[in-house]
Order: structure tokens, then C-alpha cells, then sequence
């Protein structure tokens, strides 16, 4: 100890120079052209969100009356405050800022989150990390350089952003007010990822805790939202900025500062922390592991034991975000004053039924997006052990590639149904405790439980991309996406029924808000089976590894 | 297994039992083509050296072996089944450590070791206990925290454990100490002498040459040279080096030069060196006996000698030559 200490200290550098960044500028050019598909990928489709919900928002609602009328619709519904927040102005900008500040800033952070980690961790994972580090790269540079691809790609969004909603006739204070909150979303989770990629002891375990610091973000942002009392959370919350900025309405312009001011206080802890940190190891320690093992008695439970770090963290998520829901929402005092026209709207925006039923289909829906990311990353994991060079241990064993492929996928989809379970299950109980009511334990599981055969769809895609297209299963992030996309801006925007039909969750069944209908479901289950036959005879067809 | 097959084709008698018959293969990989046209018989018993060249299409042929990669034509049998189709079955029966060993970082080389076992089925856990002493391999470190060697070793002990008929091991010593290529050549030495049959691909040649049977050389995609040790060195040339009294060592190295199948002939002082292959030497032996010769070796190629030949191939520019006449 004593003596690295020594050691560094007689190593520092003088303050002017920085050598531990040395290489910074060639590293950005690397890493650009790593990300040359998926950071554009990443800003179109922010962009185009954006600019697409402007001009639907003008054309369902023109009227000063009838946008009114929709803002009140969505204060009294508990489902859309939580996952959204409140609107301050019922202007086309307000409603926008509304319907995109939480989205797109939330979009937005992960796209700063997964680049920073890719390009730093993920190296380093591949051993990549060493070659530049030995090659002169300073120790330093990899993160330096991801924080700046990083930035420039949130530059790219805020401009574009900005010039898009101007373009469709918005005015430019308040373009400039959003565009530089969901900007600036992406540059503090940057920040974020560039310290968690210092902590983690894999690029994996980087994102894990990137992402749950965002949950965490989120979830402080929605109790802001819901809760009396606890509204000074928005200030707390990256995710809560935009509600402090106010686009389109106060415009307090000079908040935005916050987000690079955070961003630039992560980013100097992570280099400094990146300067004492050995390549291709966290700063917490490793642990020694068992001599060996009577679990893992073979394929089944290997695909188990690799997704179960995101598995335990999902279902925990789940169930976090499940009493989220149960406690904020549907406060039952406020049930009581829904009015023949508000419900009307909500007829519109979430369905008939009653509000606390629609509100637990929506926040079931919710859990079942969450959970679907989840089934694509863990069917993605299996390409990763093939890239990883894991395949030639395996294969060469009297394992078929198919029975591989469906063990996974059937591991991956238990944590999918013990996640969805768990959100149902807390969800409900902590609503059912705070009315009394206890049907409605039962009601919320069947909320998030009946997302399952729309999950299952989503593995599939991604299993398909897998078996038959490899090098293209990230895409399967892309019809996730879509998925999203659909079914949060679907509704409000009137696309029609065949555009809306896409996504798999569009054939859920929305539990408990309607009766049971089992067309939707089965009829997704047999499109599922039919996916992962063809990504088994894909796989069957071409090279491993 | 035992039947002789009715396909009739004559070159085939004789191989109906080898464990690994490729005829013609040829696999490509875009615009490359990794394997052009490749023929390998490996015979029951025998333990199998695999050498060529950086990008000759040894790692190519090991993953068609195992069912990994799908060849675009050619024959291809693995103890008696097709590798694609029957890649389940046959596994049972192989086993198989590749150069660069990846592990899952989160679990124990003893938990890697287990799983692999049950993986495969058949394993000999008295056997297991004592490679892994005998490679003095730390089974309760994680996979994360080994070092390139020890990886490699974790995978070497679930091949040798096995009961596998077949081991096919790529580079398997890449990343072992000196030490631990000894315990390596003994165990090999052990299963072959148990009657397991080896496809061993390797650039150390002392490992090829104290422990193979016989060996097949691959260059470009194609088996330019297969056969036992011995019959490869007699295919090559043998380096004679004459001393010879009264004559002039340039007239007799410009007579030398003139022989066919004599190549490289080189004066070194009042010594001449030449290199000469089978049909050759005859040939140079008659006209050395028209010499007074005073001193006379003839040896034939060191083995490397012998690969580095061979990898360069035709190739004058990479091949280690000496300097021909006048050219000192
Ligand atoms: N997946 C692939 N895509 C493209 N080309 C490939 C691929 N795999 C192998 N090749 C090419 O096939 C040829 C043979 O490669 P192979 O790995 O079989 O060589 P090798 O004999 O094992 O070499 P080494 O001694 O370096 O291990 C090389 O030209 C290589 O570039
Ligand atoms: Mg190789």
C-alpha cells in the first residue's frame, strides 16, 4: 500500500501536462468509427420521435379547447403522471415537452450509457484495452475519448432536436429549453457510466449499475410527480429536469446548466479514478469462487447461471418499480373525482374500465416493456458467449446447437416470467394494503402476467437475429425499440390500428381493464414458436463462432 | 463401424476404420478460401501432427472436424458419421482443446471442469483428480483470474479426462511453461498408448517430433505432405558436404550444379555443399566418386530444416537457401 502510494505519488504527472489522456484525440476517431452505425441509429430515431410528435400532437388536438380538455384528461390519470409527469402549459410545445422530456431524456441516457461502457469496459473485456494502453494510449485516454464520442453524439440530438421541433413551427426558446434537456440526459448517464465502468468489475455489470442508477432517476422524478410534498425530488432527478426547465413555459434556460455541470464533475471522477485502476479490472476486488460444482449439472443451468446477475436485477427492478406504482398511483381519494368527460378521454388514451384498472393495465404494459429489454439482452448474451470464443467449449460437447439455443431462450424466459411476476405481485400488494381491497393483488398480477406471450415474441426476434443473422442481432434493440415507440406514442397519436399492431404488446389483452381474451395471446404464442423454428434452423445452417 | 462400407471405392480399402477421412474439402470465407481442396486420413491409434504455416487452414479444418463450420464441398467422415449432421453423437466420442481457451469469467476452473464433464458425459474423476495435481492447476480461482496457461490447462484436463476416442487439440501447448509441456507430452504419450487417437496441430516441432506417429503439412488450404516422419525426411534432400583434394572446389561445385536433383551447391573454403534429392543423389555420388574425395558428410535435413521448407514451399524468396555459387 505504502509503497504505491509512493509510487504515484513520484508518477504524478505535473498538473499542465496530462499523459494519462495521451492518445485521447486518436482513440476519438476509433471510437467513432466503432459506433459509425449505432450512434446514428441512436439520433434519428430520437429526432424523428421528436419531430413526429409535434406535427400528430397539432393535428389530433388544433384547438386551445380540445388540448385543455386532453391535459386534463392526463392529470387525472394516475398511470400517465407517473410515467410521464405533469403538464405545465397546454400549448403544442407544452404537450410535447409532456409527452417527450421524461421519454426522450430516459431514451437518450441510455444511449449515452451503453456507448460510454462499450467503449471503455467493453475494450477492455475483449483485451482490446491492453493493446491500446501498451500501444501508448494513456490509462485514461479510452475513457476521455468515449465521454467525447459521447457528447458529440448528444450535441448531434440537441441540435437536430432543436431544429426539427423549430421546423415544425415551435418556437425557439422552448425548442432549444427541450432539445438541451434530453442533450443533457444523455450527457450526465455518460458521466454516469464512465464512474460505474471504473467501479464494475466487467463492462456487463457497468451497464447493470449505469442502468440502475437510472431507475433510480426515474423513480425519484415519478414520486416528484405523485406524491404531495415530495415535488422538490425534480431537482434531485436528472430525469426531473425538464420539469424544472419548463420548455415552452417558464423556459428557465439557465437550469440547463445542470446537466453539463453534472457531467463534467462524473467525468473528472471517473479519470481520476481511471488513473489509478489496472486495464481490464474494477476497483472493487474479485472474490475466489467454489471448487467446483454439483449445480451447474449442465447446459440448462449454465444459461441460468450467466443470465442470473441480470436476472436477480430485473426481477428486483420489477418488483421495485411495482410498489412504485401500487403506492403512488390511483390514490383513491382522487378516483372519486373523475368526472363523465375525463373518462371519456381516458377511454381514448388508456382504455375503458374505470381508472384503477386502467391504470394497472398501464403500468402492466410498462412492466412488460421492461421485462421484454430484459428476454433481448439475456437471448443476446448468447451471441456474446459466441464472439466470446465460449461456443468452441461448448459445441464440441454432445450439445446440439438447437437444444443450446432453446435451453437459453427457456432460461432466459424464466427470469422474464419471475420479473413479471414479481412487478404483478408487488405492485398489487401494496395497493391492495394501501385500499384494502384485496382483489386487487389478483387484478395486478394479471396485468403484468399476461405481457408474457408479447415477452416471448421479442425473445424470439432476437433468438431469430441470433440463430440467422448474427451479425445483425443488435437490431433486435431496434424492434424493441419500435415496441416502445408504438405503444407509448401509439395511442396518443391515433397511428392506425395495423402501425399500432406491430408490436407484439399491442395483442395483450389489457388485464385487468377488459375480460380475458385469449386470441391475442395464443395467437402470439404460436408466432413465437414459429420465430424460434426458423432461428433453429438458421442456426442449424450456418457456422458456430 | 465394423462394416466395410458399400461404396466400393478401391483407394478406400484400408481406411474404412481410420477415425477421420477428408477428401477434397474446400471451405471459404467470403473471398478467401481457407481450404482448397484438402485430403487428411488419420489413422485409429495413431497420434497425428498438423503443421503449416500462419493462415494455412489448420484451425479451418479442426472446426470442420468438429462441426463448428460447414464445408462448401468435399468428403468428410469423423469416426464413421458426417461432423455436420451427427455432431451430437459424434461429441460423445471426441474431445477437444482449442489454442485460445475463453472461459466464463465468473466461474472456478474447477466449476468450468464440472460442467464440462457432465457436459460431455463420460469422465474418469479419479483420472481428473490427478491431471489437475499434475498440472498443478488451482481449480478455486475464477475464470477472470487465470492466467493464458492455466486457461489452457483447465481445457486440456476436461479433454484428457474424458473418454474420448478421439482428441483433437489445436495449438494445445501454446500457453504452457516448458514444465507443464513435459506433463503435457507424457499424458498424450499415456492416452495414445491406451489406444486414443490424437489430431495434434502444433508449430513446436519437438513436441510433433517426440510425439507423432506421422504428420500431414498444410500450406494454402491444401495437404502438401503426409506421411511418418521418416517418409517425409526421405522425400526431402539430403545435405552432403565433400572436401576434395586437388580439385577446385568452383569447377567441381559448377559440374555439381549441372546435375539434376542437386541444388544450392555452395563453396565454403575448400569445402562444397549441396543439397540433393532422392533422384539426385545417384547422380552426385557418381560424379564424387570421379574426385579424390577427402572428407565427406551427408546428413539428412534437421527437422526444421525439413518444415521450413516445406512451409516456404516453392517459394525461393522465403526459403532459408544458402548462397549459390558466385554469389559470395
Ligand atoms: N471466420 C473467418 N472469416 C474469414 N476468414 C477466415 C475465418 N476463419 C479463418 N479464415 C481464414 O482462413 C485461413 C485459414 O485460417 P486458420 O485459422 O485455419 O489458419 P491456421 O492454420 O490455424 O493458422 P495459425 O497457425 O495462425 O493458427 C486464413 O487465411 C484465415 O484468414
Ligand atoms: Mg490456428
Amino acid at each position: 500500500m505504502t509503497t504505491s502510494r509512493v509510487g504515484v505519488a513520484t508518477d504524478r504527472p505535473p498538473a499542465r501536462r496530462a499523459p494519462d489522456a495521451a492518445g485521447a484525440g486518436r482513440l476519438v476517431r476509433l471510437q467513432l468509427r466503432q459506433e459509425r452505425w449505432a450512434l446514428p441509429a441512436w439520433v434519428a430515431v430520437l429526432v424523428l420521435t421528436a419531430v413526429s410528435t409535434v406535427s400528430a400532437i397539432r393535428g389530433l388536438y388544433p384547438g386551445a379547447a380540445e388540448r385543455a380538455a386532453l391535459a386534463a384528461g392526463i392529470a387525472a390519470d394516475p398511470s400517465l403522471v407517473v410515467l410521464t409527469g405533469r403538464v405545465a402549459t397546454t400549448s403544442v410545445g407544452g404537450l410535447t415537452s409532456w409527452r417527450l422530456g421524461v421519454l426522450l431524456s430516459v431514451a437518450a441516457g441510455v444511449m449515452g450509457l451503453v456507448t460510454v461502457v462499450r467503449r471503455t469496459r467493453g475494450d477492455e473485456d475483449a483485451g482490446r484495452g491492453d493493446l491500446l494502453v501498451a500501444a501508448g494510449a494513456g490509462r485514461a485516454a479510452a475513457t476521455v475519448a468515449a465521454l467525447a464520442v459521447a457528447g458529440a453524439a448528444a450535441l448531434a440530438v440537441g441540435l437536430l432536436t432543436a431544429a426539427g421541433l423549430v421546423s415544425q413551427g415551435l418556437p425557439v426558446t422552448g425548442a432549444v429549453g427541450l432539445a438541451g434537456s434530453v442533450a443533457g440526459s444523455a450527457l450526465v448517464f455518460a458521466g454516469v457510466a464512465a464512474v460505474t465502468g471504473q467501479l464494475s468489475g466487467s463492462g456487463r455489470a457497468a451497464v447493470g449499475s449505469a442502468v440502475t442508477v437510472l431507475a433510480a432517476c426515474f423513480a425519484l422524478r415519478a414520486l416528484a410527480d405523485t406524491v404531495a410534498g415530495l415535488g422538490w425530488l425534480n431537482q434531485v432527478s436528472p430525469l426531473g429536469w425538464p420539469a424544472v426547465v419548463q420548455p415552452f413555459g417558464a423556459d428557465r434556460w439557465w437550469d440547463l446548466v445542470r446537466y453539463p455541470a453534472t457531467a463534467a464533475v462524473l467525468a473528472l471522477v471517473a479519470v481520476a479514478v481511471s488513473r489509478r485502476r489496472d486495464v481490464g479490472v474494477g476497483l472493487l476486488p474479485p472474490r475466489p469462487g467454489p471448487a467446483g460444482t454439483r449445480v451447474l449439472a449442465g447446459r440448462w443451468s449454465l444459461s441460468l447461471r450467466l443470465l442470473r446477475g441480470p436476472g436477480v436485477g430485473t426481477v428486483v427492478g420489477m418488483a421495485a418499480l411495482g410498489a412504485l406504482a401500487g403506492s403512488v398511483g390511483a390514490d383513491p381519494a382522487g378516483l372519486l373525482q373523475s368526472t363523465p368527460a375525463v373518462e371519456d378521454l381516458l377511454r381514448r388514451i388508456g382504455g375503458p374500465g374505470g381508472l384503477v384498472p386502467a391504470y394497472l393495465a398501464t403500468m402492466g404494459a410498462m412492466v412488460g416493456l421492461f421485462v421484454a429489454a430484459q428476454a433481448v439482452a439475456a437471448v443476446l448474451a448468447l451471441r456474446r458467449e459466441e464472439t466470446a470464443g465460449r461456443w468452441s467449449l461448448l459445441l464440441p460437447q454432445p450439445l446440439s446447437r438447437v437444444r443450446m439455443l432453446v435451453l437459453h431462450l427457456a432460461a432466459a424466459l424464466l427470469w422474464s416470467a419471475l420479473a413479471l411476476a414479481a412487478g404483478g405481485a408487488s405492485m398489487g400488494a401494496v395497493l391492495a394494503g394501501r385500499t384494502g381491497r384485496g382483489g386487487l393483488l389478483g387484478d395486478a398480477l394479471a396485468a403484468t402476467v399476461v405481457q408474457f406471450p408479447a415477452v416471448l415474441v421479442m425473445a424470439a426476434v432476437a433468438a431469430l437475429l441470433v440463430g440467422a443473422m448474427p451479425v445483425a442481432s443488435g437490431a433486435a434493440w431496434l424492434a424493441w425499440g419500435a415496441a416502445v415507440v408504438l405503444g407509448q406514442l401509439g395511442g396518443l397519436l391515433q397511428l392506425p390500428g395495423w402501425v399500432t399492431g406491430l408490436s407484439p404488446f399491442a395483442h395483450v389483452p389489457r388485464l385487468p381493464a377488459v375480460a380475458m381474451s385469449w386470441t391475442g395471446p395464443i395467437g402470439l404464442l404460436v408466432l413465437a414458436v414459429a420465430v424460434v423454428v426458423l432461428a433453429a434452423v438458421g442456426l442449424r445452417r450456418r457456422d458456430a463462432g | 463401424m465394423t462394416g466395410t462400407g458399400t461404396d466400393g471405392g478401391a483407394s478406400d480399402t484400408g481406411t474404412a476404420d481410420a477415425p477421420v477421412v477428408l477428401g477434397g474439402v474446400v471451405k471459404t470465407f467470403g473471398r478467401v478460401r481457407a481450404l482448397d481442396g484438402l485430403d487428411l486420413e488419420i489413422r485409429r491409434g495413431e497420434v497425428h501432427g498438423f503443421l503449416g504455416p500462419n493462415g494455412a487452414g489448420k484451425s479451418t479444418t479442426v472446426r470442420l472436424l468438429l462441426g463448428l463450420a460447414r464445408a462448401d464441398a468435399g468428403r468428410l467422415r469423423v469416426l464413421g458419421g458426417d461432423p455436420w449432421r451427427d455432431a451430437v453423437l459424434l461429441h460423445r466420442r471426441m474431445a477437444y482443446v482449442p489454442g485460445d481457451v475463453s472461459l466464463w469469467p465468473g466461474l472456478s476452473g474447477g466449476e468450468v471442469l464440472d460442467l464440462l464433464a457432465r457436459l460431455h458425459g463420460g469422465v474418469n474423476r479419479t483420472r481428473r483428480a490427478e491431471l489437475v495435481e499434475r498440472f498443478e492447476l488451482d481449480t478455486t480461482r475464477r475464470s477472470r483470474g487465470y492466467s493464458k496457461g492455466n486457461r489452457q490447462k483447465v481445457a486440456l484436463v476436461a479433454a484428457l479426462a474424458s473418454d474420448a476416442e478421439l482428441l483433437v487439440l489445436d495449438e494445445p501447448t501454446s500457453g504452457l511453461d516448458p514444465l507443464m509441456e513435459q506433463v503435457f507430452r507424457q499424458a498424450v504419450a499415456h492416452e495414445a498408448a491406451r489406444g486414443r487417437t490424437v489430431l495434434l496441430s502444433s508449430h513446436v516441432l519437438s513436441e510433433v517430433e517426440v510425439l507423432c506417429d506421422r504428420v500431414s503439412i498444410i500450406r494454402a488450404g491444401r495437404v502438401i505432405e503426409s506421411g511418418t516422419l521418416a517418409e517425409l525426411r526421405h522425400l526431402t534432400r539430403t545435405a552432403v558436404t565433400v572436401e576434395l583434394g586437388g580439385v577446385p572446389p568452383a569447377a567441381a561445385a559448377a559440374d555439381l550444379q549441372a546435375v539434376p536433383g542437386v541444388h544450392d551447391v555452395a563453396v565454403d573454403g575448400v569445402r562444397v555443399r549441396f543439397d540433393a534429392d532422392p533422384a539426385g543423389l545417384t547422380a552426385a555420388v557418381h560424379l564424387l566418386g570421379r574426385w579424390p574425395v577427402t572428407a565427406l558428410q551427408a546428413s539428412p535435413p534437421t527437422l526444421e530444416q525439413l518444415f521450413l521448407r516445406h512451409y516456404a514451399g516453392a517459394d525461393p524468396a522465403r526459403s532459408p537457401a544458402r548462397p549459390a555459387v558466385g554469389a559470395s
